[in-house]
């Protein structure tokens, strides 16, 4: 058959249409009953079930995975990227105290290659059903003369739910409270940039170069998926603060699973770009900044400001286990410390604030859940900072 | 298309080197259109992602986040029978699809630049091209509350599931479909009931003159043309044939250009682009119903 005009001209849409088709048999796994209608409609369909809740809150995150990308170029695999890009989303959703509802991508491409698109949805597909999440939407777009031949960019957004009264907000962090670092499994999807620099360019290490420190070769280990910390959490915030279960009717009337006024765990941040002085004061309190635009109240809050209400969090180096790969790059690279702290997360995926009467139970709370944690740091008075010393 | 409207919405940004002004730039685009859909623009990410993408060039995507009442979602492969009417409305142009044929035809096989002048358009073919996708949200909403719901509220339900099932039933508007990638040919089939058909009837409607240079020019046939482009038609709307006039009216009353381009007749899930032509020489292609 001659082929079409925009088929010549780079689209070509019975080939998009072709890999479409298989779309629902991928898609099936991440299925939740909430969902409405089947794939090709004009707009996923998810009916929340808000008698679950007394407020639902919907909190969003849209993220993309970096340049992470260029190593599942390199090494021709393209069935974790789709994972990395949902754990992210869920982490960043999980730290205000949300549980994934949906997940909707992007994927832009030059030419659709079938097996990679394939390959691509299943890391999305696989990631989303761990993480009891729905995939309901998605977009890809081929757009000839943009990407190099044979690689792509993806990017995707999470909609999660919370209970209003249980969003964690940082708002009662207080001096003397407990830095919790959880271990991360490597760059997770931060600082490839720098990363490949590094080994590929100051090293001139290929991906596949065997690499004795990280027995392992480098484009494995860089393509380590990012960990999703989603379940983890939800489990410990049902566990010290008496959140995150639905609250049924009921239970609030008799005062039970109520949230607690003064939560264990105060408030977490996700470490990512910009390492944990970028990421960990975003939680951090500040009552200069609750968007209030009143004169009246903005008087209080001026006096208030004066007060030392504002807290700084120290992270102590050390405090836990480095994983070869940051030694790696902290030896080989060339780099000063700070800058490497502010570009990778140097082993800490997530970061949670805690009560200091409950340090213990919540290390001993999560090496149970499989995940390394230490106490890596604390908060004092300050100025809504964080160093690391 | 789902009767849903807007709650908030979180765009995308990939780039090589990020421009200040450029990115300020994109983001008003945003952040207008936001408001004028009254949708919170509520998050974002920017990715600086150095040799991805060519200097000065971008990719960007979005996700929306709408809500409709679960008896008001509209769901035309329940609802659209045999002999309903299409109705067309206008675009303001390629709206966000075809492009790529579309510079092919006018910077390759025309050789023209973005600021060409070309005979019977108004504007440049690069002003003409980035003309803004029509926002169809707001027309959308007072169709399904002028022709639906309102239509259902007088009826005063004695319950909530004898509600829905009337509300159905009395929908006028059945359904609606996007005209994007795909064109008539793959979009409408999506709030199709399989076993019924539409027909397009061409030249029903004022031909967009960037289509008509298309046509003319582009050396493409025109299936491909009416599946690759929208063809001057940006949204479709299925409707009850007897109040086709009405809803036309109310469309034209909103400043929107609409006409009466097709109808549904018995068939299997698909769509026929014919001419008008074709079509009086087989009556039987209406399925019963004189086309207008």
């Amino acid at each position: 058959m001659k082929q079409k005009a925009y088929a010549r001209a780079g689209v070509d849409i019975d080939l998009g249409n072709k890999v479409k088709s298989t779309l629902p048999q991928l898609l099936a796994p991440t299925h939740r009953s909430e969902v409405l209608g089947t794939v090709g409609g004009f707009g996923g369909l998810f009916a929340l079930d808000v008698k679950k809740y007394r407020e639902p809150v919907l909190v969003s995150s849209v993220d993309g995975v970096g340049t992470k990308l260029k190593i599942a170029f390199a090494m021709n695999r393209h069935d974790t990227i789709g994972a990395d890009l949902v754990n992210h989303c869920v982490n960043d959703i999980a730290v205000l105290g949300a549980e994934p509802l949906f997940f909707l991508d992007y994927l832009g491409t030059g030419k659709l290659q079938p097996h990679v698109f394939t390959e691509i949805i299943k890391g999305f597909t696989r990631a989303c059903a761990d993480n009891n999440c729905a995939l309901i939407g998605g977009e890809t777009a081929q757009m000839p003369g943009f990407y190099q031949p044979g690689e792509y960019d993806v990017s995707g957004t999470i909609i999660g739910v919370v209970e209003k009264a249980c969003l964690l907000d940082g708002k009662t962090i207080e001096p003397d409270d407990r830095v919790i670092g959880i271990a991360s499994n490597g760059l997770h999807t931060n600082g490839y940039s720098l990363a490949r620099e590094i080994f590929f360019e100051q090293m001139k290490l290929k991906p596949t170069s065997y690499v004795p420190e990280l027995e392992n070769t480098i484009g494995d280990e860089l393509l380590k998926v990012h960990v999703s910390y989603g379940s983890l959490i939800k489990k410990l915030l049902i566990e010290f603060n008496g959140t995150g279960v639905p609250l049924a009717g009921d239970d609030i009337l008799n005062g039970e699973r109520t949230p607690k006024d003064s939560p264990i765990i105060k408030g977490m941040a996700h470490i990512t770009g910009g390492g944990f002085i970028d990421n960990i004061p975003r939680v951090l309190p500040d009552k200069s900044h609750n968007g209030s635009r009143s004169p009246y109240l903005s008087f209080f809050h001026n006096i208030s400001n004066v007060l030392p209400n504002k807290c700084d969090v120290i992270i102590k180096k050390g405090s836990w286990e480095m994983l070869p790969i940051f030694k790696l790059i902290q030896t080989k690279g060339g780099v000063s410390e700070d800058e490497l702290y502010q570009v990778f997360n140097m082993g800490i995926g997530m970061v949670a604030i805690v009560s200091e009467s409950r340090v213990k139970d919540i290390l001993k709370f999560i090496h149970i859940q499989k995940h390394k944690a230490w106490e890596i740091g604390e908060v004092l008075a300050g100025s809504g900072k964080a160093r690391v010393i | 298309m789902l009767g849903a409207e807007p709650l908030f919405f979180l765009d995308y940004l990939g780039t090589g080197k990020l421009e200040p002004h450029v990115f300020t730039e994109i983001i008003k685009g945003f952040a207008r259109a936001c408001a004028e859909n009254r949708c919170a623009l509520i998050g974002g990410e920017t990715a600086q992602m150095p040799g991805f993408y060519q200097k000065g060039e971008y990719d960007v995507s979005g996700t929306i986040v709408g809500v409709v009442e679960k008896s008001r979602i509209l769901n035309g492969q329940k609802t659209v029978k045999r002999g309903d009417a299409i109705i067309g409305i206008a675009s303001s142009g390629l709206h966000t699809n075809g492009y790529s044929l579309a510079r092919k035809i006018f910077f390759e096989q025309m050789r023209l630049k973005p600021t060409s002048h070309v005979p019977g358009l108004k504007g440049t073919i690069g002003a003409e091209l980035l003309k803004v996708h029509i926002s169809y949200g707001p027309l959308v909403q007072k169709l399904i509350a002028k022709f639906n719901v309102g239509q259902a509220s007088r009826l005063s339900p004695s319950s909530k599931k004898k509600f829905r099932v009337r509300l159905e039933a009395c929908a006028t508007v059945k359904a609606f479909a996007h005209i994007t990638g795909g064109g008539f040919v793959d979009n409408i089939p999506r709030v199709l009931p399989k076993n019924l058909d539409v027909v397009i009837y061409k030249d029903s409607w004022d031909m967009l003159p960037i289509f008509k240079i298309i046509e003319t020019r582009g050396g493409v046939p025109d299936a491909e043309l009416y599946q690759v482009f929208n063809m001057g038609i940006g949204i479709v709307a299925i409707v009850s044939a007897d109040k086709a006039e009405a809803i036309l009216k109310f469309i034209r009353a909103q400043k929107h250009q609409a006409w009466l381009i097709g109808n549904v007749i018995e068939g299997r899930g698909e769509v026929r682009i014919v001419s008008i032509w074709t079509a009086v020489a087989t009556p039987k292609a209406f399925g019963g119903h004189r086309f207008e």
